[in-house]
């Protein structure tokens, strides 16, 4: 099979799973339920093998790298679905750049679906950083942390944090530690509920993944694979925001005609499509770039231009579905604000375009530096 | 910037309002917003302090004062401390002109009182489940049959439509169609065949009821018919202007609140030792912001003023009511994006600034419908 019928498999199955698990009404009822996310449509897709499609075959996974894993994404983005994937990918991106003993150990079970995994770190305007208000103790038995982190994505449904934190030394370094929802998991309620977030009380054992020396390295792999893995989200969050709006664009006659077939809505259409499909195509380049060269100058750029429009072209799809819709768009029972919420808290999160754009140009002129220099 | 638009009058008005929205109706929004509705009682409250009724005639129980601006006032309060809930606005600045326009005396004398002192709630039905900017689709008929009309026909996206005591229907009078086919007619609670649909659950707004309406076979007395018999389309027409300046008014005011808590928010939230507001890009994004916010104040205090002596027209209502409120999704879109992660958090205002504001583009006449008016007065 040629790449793309390998990708047009994936996606098909997911999407067929999704179909009869992950329907909006299914998104729906969860989203306003008590759920936190969808742990039933979590075990069927771990049936399938998703959460270890971009680990490799010596960990137990996939090694479908992280361009099928962002096109699994898509899928997954398309339908709301309330899973943990994007967290989990990232979890997953910094154990394999690690390479340590604790990672060789945690990887299999992240790879299984066993164990969820989350991020928890500070940001500045740089990208991710160590939490603020946490520290890593070095006792007699090991590791332990101490502290609060506001908001971790994913949350309530881990069992597993990955933190960026500072020692009692004052360095960098990557912790492993269980968590509890139950415990220490305070839920948040946020934007857009098919997101879990949670404020996190750390307050016990972790195992270090890697010291200072590894430490940028792979937060880096950690910070790439999310923004990829929601870039990809974004993508198919903007993709059927596009298509709902268009469908109804069809369907729906006003003075006689359908209102696709005023300009105003036909061409708001047309570039809510072309910010998709460019995103898609931005995706797919950063995604393949993650596989082929993670450490590079080049790689972190792609990723982030990449994020950047995907997240432009989510939020803009959204609000373009929201008013195409009229005053259906702002009802509760029609999906188009959970579209909208999805993207905006995307956006929120874990990816401020003109941030994203800001380290890319960066990125560009620290490397052209160095080309003079050479 | 100063503003020239108000004097004394409002200036007081404005005091008395901003503590009935703090202190009467500000702490009972959570409530509001879970129960989907706010108490009726609100209504009386407030008209009992000037809120509601300024602008119907004294003899009929009213402030007795004919002046948009308070109506602004009155908005502008609503608007910045995001007190969606009860339709004050809708009574104020949508239902009174119609009301004081097209009642006659007889009327007037039976529903003027209790319209003023809050009383009775009031609410207007245009739009259908098939039909919203396109008003001349109206598929709902009243057809005459003797003294009475016979009301079909269901509306929707109705504002206060399940706390509303009396509804102005718009209904097709001549199945021919054409601008001259439309009659509006007061229809009461209880009146058989009334019945009220679901109080439809929305993208925000959350304590203000949105509800859809039935009518079979409801009999309606030709006293309740408002107006003129197939004048009913015009009448929409001249009082636009009123409802797309108070949209646009409480645009500007919610831009205005929810930004200036934004740059108090960049100001006190440090990140590497300084304030978030201090880094570049967010000063000249709140810049920016604070320009077009003043710009937008400029042009719809010039425009109040000219709705004050009446010489508004509706295509400057039009202008005002598009572009204030697509500046409105800019200004709660990047004020989210400056409150970072905690912008997403529905306990912060912010988060429900931006909810809330989504349909400001759409009700009213969408932007689009906007643009065609102004358009076509071009002559384009
Ligand atoms: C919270 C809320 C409160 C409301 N309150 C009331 C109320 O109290 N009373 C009342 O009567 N109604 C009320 N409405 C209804 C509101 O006024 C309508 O939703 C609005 O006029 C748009 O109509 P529609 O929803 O049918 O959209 P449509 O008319 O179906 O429009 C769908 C899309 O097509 C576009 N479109 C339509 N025609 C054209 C064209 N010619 N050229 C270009 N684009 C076009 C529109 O701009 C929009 O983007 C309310 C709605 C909401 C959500």
């Amino acid at each position: 099979m040629s790449e793309a019928e390998i990708e047009g498999e994936l996606r098909g199955a997911i999407a067929r799973l999704l179909r009869d698990r992950c329907g909006i009404e299914t998104v729906a009822a969860l989203a306003d339920g008590p759920d936190q996310w969808d742990e039933s449509l979590w075990r069927a897709l771990t049936e399938v093998g998703v959460p270890g499609l971009p680990v490799g075959e010596e960990h137990g996974g996939g090694g479908a790298g992280f361009a099928l894993a962002a096109a699994a994404q898509e899928e997954l983005g398309r339908r709301l679905a309330p899973v943990p994937t994007v967290s989990l990918v990232a979890v997953q991106a910094a154990l394999m750049a690690a390479g340590s003993d604790v990672a060789e150990r945690w990887l299999p079970r992240l790879t299984s679906g066993e164990v969820v995994a989350a991020v928890a770190t500070g940001r500045t305007a740089d990208g991710w950083s160590a939490a603020d208000d946490v520290r890593a103790t070095r006792g007699r038995d090991g590791w332990s942390l101490h502290g609060h982190v506001p908001i971790v994505a994913d949350a309530p449904a881990a069992g597993l944090l990955l933190v960026a934190c500072v020692t009692d030394d004052g360095d960098p370094g990557l912790f492993l530690t269980e968590i509890d929802a139950s415990a220490g998991v305070h839920a948040l309620e946020a934007l857009d509920p098919t997101r879990p977030l949670g404020g996190v009380t750390l307050d016990g054992p972790a195992e270090r993944v890697t010291g200072p020396s590894g430490h940028d390295t792979v937060l880096a792999a950690a910070e790439n694979a999310a923004l990829v893995m929601l870039a990809a989200d974004m993508v198919g969050v903007g993709a059927e925001a596009t298509g709902l709006a268009v469908d109804h664009a069809k369907t729906r006659h006003q003075f006689g005609r359908a209102i696709g077939s005023f300009q105003a809505i036909s061409h708001r259409a047309a570039d809510m499509f072309v910010a998709v499909e460019s995103a898609r195509a931005l995706v797919a380049a950063a995604a393949g770039a993650l596989d082929e060269d993670p450490g590079s100058a080049e790689t972190r750029i792609a990723v982030r231009l990449a994020a950047a429009q995907a997240v432009d072209a989510a939020v803009a799809a959204t609000q373009g579905c929201v008013q195409i819709h009229g005053g259906m768009g702002f009802t509760w029972e029609h999906p188009a604000h959970r579209y909208l919420r999805r993207a905006k808290g995307a956006e929120a999160l874990i990816a401020f375009p003109d941030r994203l754009r800001e380290q890319a140009v960066t990125a560009v002129l620290h490397s052209r530096k160095e080309d003079s220099h050479a | 910037m100063e503003r020239d638009v108000f004097e004394a009058d409002h200036r007081a008005f404005r005091e008395v309002v901003r503590d009935f929205v703090t202190r009467e109706m500000a702490p009972h929004m959570e409530r509001w917003e879970k129960a989907g509705i706010a108490d009726r009682e609100i209504f009386a409250a407030a008209a009992k302090v000037g809120l509601l009724g300024f602008n119907v005639p004294e003899e009929f129980g009213g402030g007795g004062v004919d002046d948009f601006r308070f109506n602004a006032v009155v908005a502008e309060e609503l608007a910045a401390s995001d007190v969606h809930g009860p339709g004050f606005t809708l009574h104020n600045d949508v239902v009174a002109p119609y009301l004081l326009k097209m009642a006659n005396d007889e009327q007037k004398a039976r529903w003027l009182p209790p319209f003023a002192s809050g009383e009775e709630i009031w609410a207007i039905a245009m739009t259908e489940p098939g039909t919203g900017s396109d008003l001349k689709g109206i598929t709902t008929t009243a057809v005459r049959d003797g003294d009475d009309w016979i009301i079909n026909g269901a509306k929707t996206f109705i504002s206060n439509g399940i706390n509303s005591d009396r509804v102005i229907v718009v209904a097709k009078t001549d199945p021919a169609g054409g601008s001259k086919a439309f009659t509006l007619f007061v229809v009461e609670r209880g009146m058989p065949g009334f019945t009220r649909g679901r109080n439809l659950d929305k993208m925000g707004l959350h304590a203000q009821d949105t509800a859809e309406l039935n009518f079979d076979n409801v009999r309606v007395p030709a006293a309740n018919l408002l107006g003129e018999e197939g004048r009913g389309f015009y009448q929409l027409m001249t009082n636009l202007p009123e409802e797309r300046m108070s949209i646009a008014v409480s645009a500007v005011a919610a831009s205005r609140s929810i930004l200036d808590q934004t740059i108090e928010y960049a100001k006190t939230r440090t990140a590497f030792g300084q304030p978030i507001g201090s880094f570049q890009n967010s000063r000249f994004l709140l810049a920016e912001l604070d320009t077009e916010v003043d710009i937008a104040q400029v042009f719809v205090d010039r425009c109040l003023r000219a709705l004050s002596t009446k010489e508004l027209t509706h295509v400057e209502a039009a202008k005002a009511k598009w572009w204030t409120t697509e500046l409105q999704q800019r200004v709660v879109d990047r004020c989210v994006q400056l409150h970072g992660g905690y912008g997403y958090m529905n306990e912060y205002p912010v988060a429900k600034a931006f909810v809330n504001a989504r349909i400001q583009t759409i009700y009213g006449g969408t932007t689009e419908i906007m643009k065609e008016i102004v358009g076509r007065a071009l002559g384009v």
